[in-house]
């Protein structure tokens, strides 16, 4: 039996393993590089500049996918909430596409700006179409529009021509492989802002724990909080999408691992949730890349390969529990 | 009572008019009158060109995209009426994703790329999806409730459709040949592939007529059904393995083509009734000339051809599902 202590720093710990892995762990074996003195200059350059970068990146994706499905989750007081089903990634996906193509100049420090509008616009259509709906309807209206949406995505990129096809491609299979520095930045600069906002709003979040009238004693404005909490949510989402694409299932593992081993006020759950997406992510980066060594699998591609037996082990036991 | 109620008649050629609007107003419309003159003549000198576009272009896809409307429609009607559920259709269950794993498993295995055996893989794919997705509902909430349903047919979806993008990232030839048909084009058909096609359909068709009356007798009830001489196994085992066939040989000729089984059914019941026989004929009717009426208004915004069907159907279909799930779940 793990103690109490351990169990809710446990991520203290796994963080930091797992950057230092992704770091140092490559196509060419780095710590013997810096053990040995000669060498130790190129191990940092190549640390500094191509792995660091494709890492923050990642982690920082992880991160705020993390939040923004805790975000999402306790809003909707439903455990199956996630960014990746309910329409904003696509829609995020959606509008960078189309700024893609229709201005190929464009600089990746407005793919976020881009993403957000087409985040909002997704989510808070399905916000609007669910609301006094069960639970089970938002995904299944998520499901619905995800597929209308990847259709529009996949017919702009039918229209557009080759050169431009393959660096979408990969972008949108949900992948770290093409990352520019430039771009890493951007990320950093934008979940510099988000991350400790959302993390702040967490606090506040807790009266969502009850249901609707209690929370209402508790909290006057709780529809204040419930719309700031859906616009952050679509923000992180559409920074997560503008690095990497569309990473399914963080948003949705990631509070799912937090609850399992933390208290479930949302005020304690973020920082862990950032954690543990930020480590899922990382691991399915690292599993991509080296599985299959020369051919780099995207990161969003191990994320469904694993993340789907888990949701559906997930759901089997809450069926369980229901008595169904 | 006559078939057709005659205040709905107007649907089906509502539907043949948009189709004759944007075949005959497109830029690249078919020569009808020199085709006509062609045949009027006796059709045996050497044919000008304008007969050939016809004959050699649009009939083969016009035949392809009634066989695989009709399909389509009728597994989305049976599928709807073997679960009870109005939500229920090929794509959205999975078994789309299925047959297109077994395609791309034929794809990259040493085995010959034939018509059949392309058939025969997406039937074995759309199978397994079946499989999984009916198993694992049944096995978890003890049921075949909808909402499992959809909600593992998507989620497994999603991970046979990553396992094709897996294969098709590690064996870049195989991404070359399939890439057009993964978006569920109309565009690469052959016409070789029309009679394994209608080989396959037509067929399965009758059948899914002839056994519409012991599933509409289940219908009723297990036990009703047990006594009144159906075999309830039997008829759903039966009626499965019609859906199977129906979507892994239009899947396997035109990609997967979503919201096609989902959105007809319902344009069935509307038209003919609520009678599962009516339904189903409405369906087939219907499905086929919904589907060459999207490709006919996608060809006519895309003169290039390089827009798939599917964005009509899913431009048309998504807002009709999120009305029905939002009516659904609305009371709860």
């Amino acid at each position: 039996m793990l103690s109490a202590g351990w169990r809710g720093g446990g991520y203290l710990v796994l963080l930091p393993v797992t950057l230092g892995v992704c770091l140092l762990n490559g196509s060419v074996d780095t710590l013997g590089l810096l053990l040995a003195p000669e060498q130790r200059d190129l191990a940092w350059q190549l640390i500094g500049e191509l792995r660091l970068p494709r890492v923050m990146a990642a982690a920082l994706a992880g991160a705020a996918l993390g939040l923004a499905g805790l975000l999402l989750q306790t809003l909707a007081r439903n455990p199956l909430a996630d960014p990746s089903i309910i329409g904003i990634n696509q829609g995020a996906a959606l509008a960078v596409v189309g700024l893609l193509l229709a201005l190929p100049a464009a600089s990746p420090q407005w793919f976020p700006l881009a993403g957000l509008a087409g985040g909002v616009a997704g989510g808070l259509l399905l916000w609007r179409l669910s609301r006094g709906t069960s639970g089970l309807a938002l995904i299944l209206m998520g499901i619905g529009l995800n597929s209308l949406l990847s259709a529009l995505t996949g017919c702009l990129l039918i229209l557009a021509d080759a050169r431009q096809l393959a660096m979408v491609m990969t972008w949108l299979a949900g992948s770290f492989a093409g990352l520019e520095a430039e771009q890493a930045w951007a990320t950093l600069a934008w979940a510099a802002l988000l991350l400790p906002l959302g993390w702040l709003l967490c606090q506040r979040l807790t009266p969502f724990l009850l249901d609707a009238l209690s929370g209402r004693m508790l909290e006057p404005c709780m529809a204040r909080w419930e719309s700031a909490g859906l616009l952050l949510a679509c923000g992180l989402g559409a920074v997560a999408v503008a690095t990497a694409g569309t990473l399914g299932f963080v948003g949705l593992l990631a509070p799912h691992l937090a609850r399992l081993l933390h208290p479930p006020r949302p005020g304690r759950l973020a920082l862990p949730t950032m954690a543990y997406g930020a480590t899922l992510t990382l691991l399915a980066d690292w599993l991509g890349r080296s599985l299959f060594a020369p051919v780099q699998l995207p990161a969003g591609l191990m994320l469904a390969l694993l993340g789907v037996p888990v949701f559906v082990a997930l759901l089997c036991w809450q069926q369980r529990l229901k008595g169904r | 009572m006559s078939l057709i109620d005659r205040r709905r008649a107007w649907l089906p050629w509502l539907l043949l008019g948009l189709f004759a609007l944007a075949t005959l107003t497109g830029p690249q419309r078919p020569e009808l009158a020199a085709w006509w003159r062609w045949v009027w003549a006796g059709g045996d000198a050497r044919a000008p060109l304008e007969a050939l576009v016809l004959t050699e272009l649009y009939l083969p896809r016009w035949q392809v995209a009634l066989l695989i409307g009709a399909a389509l429609g009728s597994a989305g009607c049976l599928l709807q009426r073997l679960t009870a559920n109005p939500l229920a259709s090929p794509g959205l269950l999975g078994l789309n994703q299925g047959a297109a794993l077994g395609l791309v498993c034929l794809l990259v295995s040493p085995w010959p790329f034939t018509p059949m055996g392309a058939w025969l893989a997406a039937v074995v794919g759309a199978a397994v999806a079946m499989l999984l997705v009916f198993g694992i509902v049944r096995l978890a909430t003890g049921g075949l409730a909808i909402d499992g349903l959809l909600l593992f047919g998507a989620l497994f979806g999603t991970l046979l459709g990553a396992l094709v993008t897996l294969v098709l990232l590690i064996d870049q030839h195989a991404l070359d040949v399939i890439r057009f048909w993964l978006a569920g084009s109309l565009a690469q058909v052959v016409p070789s592939q029309i009679g394994p096609l209608a080989l396959v359909v037509i067929p399965t068709l009758a059948v899914a007529l002839l056994v519409s009356r012991p599933l509409e007798i289940l219908e009723t009830g297990r036990d009703t059904a047990a006594s009144l001489g159906v075999d309830p196994r039997l008829v759903l085992l039966g009626v499965a393995a019609l859906v199977l066939l129906l979507t892994a040989a239009a899947v396997a000729v035109s990609g997967p083509i979503l919201f096609a089984g989902l959105v007809v059914p319902h344009m069935a019941r509307f038209w003919l009734g609520d009678r599962l026989w009516r339904q189903l004929l409405g369906s087939m009717l219907l499905g086929a000339l919904l589907l060459l009426t999207a490709d006919a208004l996608i060809l006519r915004l895309d003169d290039q051809d390089r827009l798939p069907p599917s964005l009509a159907l899913s431009l048309m279909g998504v807002p009709w599902f999120l009305w029905l799930v939002r009516r659904r779940y609305l009371a709860c």
